[in-house]
């Protein structure tokens, strides 16, 4: 109990410590505002001293170089109001300048400078739903009325990765994704019309590298952003389950079938199909998706439609694991397997302030020139 | 950016550039409701295939027969239950008019009022409706008649082999009771006339006619008759063992045949083949023990006026098997069809590729790991593909299956 009291106290204390040097602080920083605004330039950098080298706070410090890199200007001491601008970027890398609200001379200096992130990385998560695309319908049986059909069915993915952000609006990404996905291939009318039923849940652990252009509206609380890309995909594990209806006409009297059935039924779960599926596998992927800016970072929904290229089936193995185990009336179509993808995540841009090799100033430029006629 | 969006297109797999080996190479099953047993399988000169088999419903245990015929891509182009209930395939072949033959063996208690074990020989056309059929049977010795093959010969007439159970023939100085003597039955071409019994030959114990040939361009006619007798004519005493003998055109044998020598043999099927200029058989069966058989084979070459063995091979298997059907290709191989016994008592089908000398070439094992599975028979298609049949236990029933491998063994080219 006495321990738990002294944490409280130290709490406390650190706590109201922190809340008196803020407000040490912003006294500091408004009696520097009131000697800017009367002159007294000189003074203000080691009024800002210490509490530059204490306080943390960002908004604060954002105040405090804006403050700097004016007085710098003003004192013509451009290398003190680069590097004093480069640390309002440092404290707020979004900054930007406002030719109303800013001294021009402030806005011009902005200019130089970027904090656009190079890098961001992101994680998601979502469920994802397998479309198998047959090349070529391979049955079980040889009789024609034997119905084929895949159903759908939700799996999940998640992953991480990179994204090159080559100016505000175009960037690439590269990921990493863990994927189970699932489908379901269904067979009727197996040995007769109406009999035997064939249910095979096909389920993968796919590892995919995916390699993505994407464009995205660079302004906003929502951005909205687009992306083309390619992936490659390897098959980790490929298990299944597959239930088997066998269905017997019910013979009421000796040679008289009805309509009646009587169903002999079966599952056999987590078959091993690794040895019939080709591994190695690759996709086309278009996808859209709105990002939603929260602070410095986002969140983002995604939707993503995979095109397989590869045939997944493997042709020369379709058959060989007969002896292997698969004992039950169900082969592989050759078939291309789509995935659709929905996720939501979240992006971390990697802010780095620097200055441009080329500064972006032309605009301002034209605008002090266009205020000095006027003047 | 144009190349690269051409080259990913290019590698996507479309029915154009993904091989249809599914078509040329595949197993697949056929059935009906319950349980299906291959037995048989004929393939025509267009690579189409007529398989036989048994067929018996979970919920109705009566056998009935099973045909199925397919296209050279496994498709089925019809399927049906034939003759009465409780009778057995035995054989299907394809005769001079492309007409199907079936023989079955009918039960003692089957359809109809057959008062003991009979044959049923059936004619299906091409398109599957039934043209004739016919029962035959033993009323003057009453003996149960049991039939493994039909053998078209010059005239039309329809041979139909195996063996009769006691009473065929009176035998003399056999050591215990006479079970079978060997049988051979002549069917008019037209099923006009009544079957007659040609030949029953006896002194043996037990002895089976797997099938006859008729000897080409003999002038009289000559036969061979290939099988399996206890026929002390080897100088071993009643031992089984594979069997020739020759026969005139009435059906009369050579007092003697040729055997090979070694272990007990019992013999499954018998084909004729070529062997250089010469016309020749082979035939293959198991030889050893109850316990551990192996398969066991022999080459015959038709000579002038007689038959002689090129060569009699056991092949060696790591597990006791039965070889069951065999055939050969225009390349010169053989393929011989076995049941394998595995660990845990069930049977797998084991091919094997022996080259001319009967030296192993490749394997091939089919079947569910757990299941019982049976071979009944390997052809060579007319375009090389070796079609492998037989009885696969699925997890829930049973079914004929067919497989079709290449000449490698290969689901592949």
């Amino acid at each position: 109990m006495i321990r738990r009291i002294t944490i409280f106290f130290f709490v406390c204390l650190v706590i109201s410590w922190q809340a008196s040097a803020q407000d040490e602080c912003e006294v500091r920083l408004t009696q520097a505002t009131e000697e800017f605004n009367a002159g007294h330039l000189y003074g203000i950098p080691a009024m800002l001293k210490d509490c530059l080298e204490e306080n943390n706070n960002r908004e604060w410090r954002q105040r405090a170089y804006l403050l700097l890199a004016e007085t710098y200007l003003l004192l013509e001491d451009p290398i003190g109001a680069e590097q004093s601008y480069l640390n309002v970027l440092w404290a707020n890398p979004e900054y930007v300048t406002d030719e109303k609200r800013d001294p021009i001379d402030l806005v011009y200096l902005s200019r130089k400078f970027t904090a656009t992130p190079i890098f961001a990385w992101h994680a998601f998560l979502g469920p994802n739903t397998s479309i198998a695309r047959v090349i070529h319908d391979v049955r079980p049986g040889g009789e024609t009325y034997t119905n084929e059909k895949y159903r759908l069915r939700i799996g999940w993915q998640a992953g991480g990765g990179i994204d090159y952000n080559y100016n505000d609006y175009l960037s690439a990404s590269l990921d990493a994704t863990f994927q189970q996905s699932t489908f379901k291939h269904e067979t009727t009318n197996l040995f007769g019309v109406d009999k035997d039923i064939v249910n095979f849940m096909d389920k993968q652990t796919w590892i995919a590298v995916p390699l993505a252009v994407k464009f995205s509206e660079a302004k906003g609380k929502l951005r909205k952003y687009t992306y083309v890309g390619y992936s490659f995909n390897f098959l980790l594990l490929n298990r299944a389950d597959v239930e088997i209806k066998n269905r017997d006409g019910q013979f009421l009297e000796e040679g008289q079938p009805t309509e009646d059935f009587t169903s002999f039924d079966k599952t056999i779960s987590n078959i091993n199909l690794g040895g019939n599926r080709n591994s190695r596998n690759s996709s086309v992927f278009l996808g859209v998706g709105l990002k939603y800016k929260y602070k410095l970072d986002y969140f983002y929904v995604d939707a993503r439609y995979s095109f397989g290229l590869k045939n997944l089936a493997d042709i020369n193995h379709r058959f060989s694991s007969t002896q292997d185990g698969l004992p039950f009336p169900y082969v592989d179509d050759d078939f291309r397997l789509d995935n659709l993808a929905i996720s939501v995540g979240y992006i971390h841009p990697l802010y780095k302030p620097r200055k441009l090799k080329k500064a972006r100033t032309k605009s301002v430029l034209r605008k002090i020139e266009k205020d000095d006629r006027a003047n | 950016m144009a190349a690269m969006l051409t080259a990913i297109l290019l590698s996507c797999d479309t029915d154009i550039n993904v091989a249809p080996v599914y078509e040329t190479y595949f197993t697949k099953y056929y059935g009906e409701d319950g349980n299906q047993s291959g037995v048989d399988l004929a393939v025509g000169d267009d690579g189409t295939m007529v398989m036989v088999g048994t067929s018996q419903s979970q919920t109705n245990p009566i056998t009935r027969t099973f045909i199925v015929k397919v296209d050279p891509h496994g498709t089925v182009l019809w399927e049906r239950q034939m003759a009465g209930d409780n009778e057995v395939p035995v054989d299907v072949e394809l005769d001079s008019r492309n007409d199907i033959l079936v023989v079955s063996n009918v039960s003692a208690t089957g359809s109809g009022s057959i008062p003991r074990a009979s044959i049923r020989l059936t004619r299906i056309s091409q398109s599957g409706t039934g043209i004739d059929s016919l029962i035959i049977t033993d009323d003057v010795t009453k003996a149960e008649l049991f039939g493994t093959a039909v053998t078209e010969i010059t005239d039309g007439s329809l041979i139909v082999t195996g063996y009769a159970g006691p009473g065929l023939v009176e035998d003399q100085n056999l050591l215990r009771t006479d079970a079978q003597d060997l049988m051979i039955i002549k069917v008019d071409p037209n099923f006009a006339l009544a079957p007659e019994l040609e030949a029953g030959q006896g002194g043996e114990h037990i002895g089976n006619i797997v099938k006859l040939f008729e000897s080409q361009g003999s002038v009289p006619q000559r036969f061979y008759t290939l099988g399996d007798s206890d026929r002390p004519f080897r100088g071993e005493g009643f031992k089984q063992a594979f069997e020739v003998l020759q026969w005139n055109e009435f059906f009369v044998s050579a007092p003697t045949g040729v055997a090979p020598s070694g272990d007990a043999q019992s013999s499954s099927e018998a084909v004729v083949m070529p062997i250089g200029l010469q016309r020749g058989y082979v035939l293959v069966g198991s030889t050893g023990q109850d316990v551990f058989k192996q398969i066991f084979m022999t080459q015959y070459i038709d000579g002038q006026s007689d038959l002689s063995i090129r060569f009699s091979k056991v092949i060696p298997t790591p597990r006791s098997a039965e070889g069951v059907s065999v055939a050969y290709s225009d390349e010169g191989s053989m393929f011989v069809l076995a049941d394998e016994l595995q660990d845990n008592n069930n049977h797998d089908i084991y091919l094997v590729k022996l080259g001319s000398d009967g030296a192993k070439e490749g394997e091939m094992r089919f079947g569910s790991i757990e299941g019982d599975d049976q071979a009944a028979a390997v052809r060579v298609l007319p375009d090389h593909r070796v079609a492998v049949f037989g009885t696969i236990e699925l997890e829930t029933q049973k079914k004929m299956m067919l497989t079709l491998v290449s000449p490698t063994g290969t689901f592949s080219e």
